[in-house]
């Protein structure tokens, strides 16, 4: 539920009314859309199998009725990710979209606004942290991180801010929210991670920065560090069986779970304005940090 | 006998894993492992709305029995009062969260009570202004003893309990007082920051044994009776959403004690949108 609190009522006279009146509001926990009568549209860049994290925050916004756009560079992942939300009963539209490239992100946008569904939620969920020692790092490889991560959160965060105050939202005062994916190379740099490490630190202050000169606006930016490995298609799909073998040795609950991480950046999606998450990090319980 | 006792232990492991299996996190979270229903203790509970209420309110809507701990039982009771009234389960403890033996005696009559404590929140404090050359060092031992103390002293009592049960949820209210030092609130911000050291060196230590330990930083005003009171018309002047509404806030804390382990938070921050920062 986007929160309505506050609008269109009397004013309440002690702190202690207002106080009630809102908790009945931020607790009744109902799927987003049921409060007004128009559908809501998800974006998330940067998605690939059903089992990923991008793919399983779609697939959480779906479940609350959102309709999502899911997109990502491999048209046969995002397909079969738009076709497993289905499955479970949501909406979904594949598109193909490269995150460094303008065209395709005006694209995406423009099908996401010919589709006229207010966009409220865009989650950008690119990077690859592919080890490379600093020494054998070259200008080229700095520049493909810097343009994944930063770049292209710049442009999907520009575009999705606009078309959010483009179409506000009449009910509630929070117009949009966009989450930004983040890692522990966010906040400092580790050997053999220097490129990735820079990008990423690059677009925490892009979201940082955007936070505050939207939040007053009613666009909610918030970033969010993953901190350790994700049991998803990715890490099971590594080579002659690596990453079975990784998955195996953090032992049980070792590993993020997508649809876990899925649920709180829900949860920050559903916070009422007047308490924001702008940070937040997420490591299994196990995990050394 | 023996072979009988022991496929009894094979089936409750069994049935144990079917339950998780079936039910997940939530349900892992409200049943103990040796069969005690789960509590929540509130240090520094406060009147309604406040931060440590309200988190006590929604932990009673989330089926907890909840024990609020605080100095003024007065304020207290009219906050159990509001959680009756919405058919929790709550009773009111005096404690001075600086007193050591009151923090234990607490943690006992949870004990006594039946119940397990499931989560702990750590909610005091006394954000003042302290003119730094006035400042006594007595005065900033007093503070010290209230804001992170207090901490330590909370922790351990939890942790004794929690670690044998390899689970529970120990989450403490921050402010941006914990990351950096504004002026005149020099004496509050080290005592803040030191609070966040214990709570992000807990975590370290104690997640992997399975207690979760969060530090929230509150960044803003609290919309609650003590602003009201404090600076009357402020909060209509500056308009809807301009201090944290202490329901919103004791939302956030009841999902962080929700999460499961495979995907927990340490620190995040809650601020209201048209707050600079």
């Amino acid at each position: 539920m986007l929160p309505t609190a506050g609008n269109g009522r009397a004013p309440l006279n002690s702190a202690s009314d207002r106080f009630l009146d809102k908790l009945g509001s931020v607790t009744s926990n109902q799927p987003s859309n049921t409060s007004g009568t128009t559908q809501q549209s998800a974006v998330v860049v940067g998605a690939g199998e059903r089992k990923g994290i991008g793919g399983a925050v779609a697939a959480h916004a779906a479940r609350e009725g959102m309709h999502v756009f899911v997109a990502g560079r491999t048209r046969e992942k995002i397909e079969r990710c738009a076709a497993a939300i289905e499955r479970e009963g949501g909406a979904a539209t594949p598109v193909v979209c490269d995150s460094t490239s303008a065209d395709d992100i005006a694209a995406l946008f423009a099908t996401i606004a010919t589709a006229g569904l207010p966009l409220r939620l865009a989650v950008y969920n690119t990077g690859r942290n592919v080890p490379a020692p600093f020494m054998q790092s070259t200008a080229e490889l700095l520049r493909g991180h810097w343009r994944r991560c930063a770049v292209g959160g710049l442009m999907v965060g520009q575009a999705a801010i606009k078309a959010m105050l483009a179409d506000p939202d009449d009910l509630s005062s929070h117009h949009g929210t966009v989450i930004f994916t983040g890692a522990s190379a966010s906040l400092r740099g580790r050997p053999l991670f220097a490129g990735f490490s820079a990008a990423k630190a690059g677009l925490r202050a892009l979201a940082q920065s955007a936070a505050r000169e939207f939040g007053p606006q009613g666009i909610h930016v918030a970033h969010v560090v993953i901190d350790g490995l994700v049991d998803g298609d990715v890490v099971q799909g590594l080579d002659a069986g690596i990453g079975k073998l990784l998955l195996r040795r953090k032992g049980e609950d070792g590993a993020l779970q997508p649809d876990d991480v899925a649920k709180t950046f829900w949860m920050v999606h559903q916070q009422h304005r007047s308490a924001w998450t702008h940070e937040l990090d997420l490591r299994p319980y196990a995990e050394g940090f | 006998m023996t072979g009988n006792n022991g496929d009894r232990g094979v089936l409750r492991r069994l049935a144990g894993q079917l339950i998780r299996e079936r039910f997940g996190g939530a349900m892992q979270k409200r049943v103990d492992n040796d069969g005690r229903p789960a509590a929540a203790l509130i240090f520094g509970a406060g009147a309604l709305p406040g931060i440590g209420a309200a988190v006590g309110l929604r932990a009673a809507q989330g089926g907890l029995r909840v024990y609020l701990a605080g100095r003024s039982l007065d304020k207290l009771e009219a906050s159990a009062q509001v959680i009756r009234d919405a058919s929790g389960q709550v009773e009111v403890l005096q404690v001075d969260a600086r007193d050591p033996d009151a923090i234990e005696a607490a943690y006992k009559r949870v004990d006594a009570d039946g119940y397990a404590v499931d989560l702990v929140v750590h909610n005091v404090g006394t954000n003042r202004p302290r003119k730094f050359l006035e400042l006594k060092p007595e005065q900033l031992e007093r503070d010290w003893e209230a804001d992170c103390l207090s901490g330590f002293l909370i922790a351990q009592g939890a942790l004794k309990r929690m670690l044998a049960r390899g689970r529970g949820t120990l989450l403490f209210t921050g402010a941006s007082a914990s990351l950096r030092g504004k002026a005149g609130f020099g004496g509050f911000a080290a005592s803040k920051a030191g609070l966040r050291m214990l709570a992000q060196s807990l975590a370290r230590e104690f997640g992997p044994q399975g207690i979760h330990v969060a530090h929230i930083v509150i960044d803003g005003m609290v919309d609650g009776q003590r602003l009201r009171d404090a600076l009357p018309g402020l909060l209509e002047q500056q308009g809807e959403a301009s201090a944290l509404d202490p329901a919103s806030i004791a939302e956030t804390y009841w999902q962080l004690y929700q999460q499961p382990r495979s995907t927990w938070t340490h620190e995040l921050d809650l601020r209201p949108a048209p707050e600079t920062w």
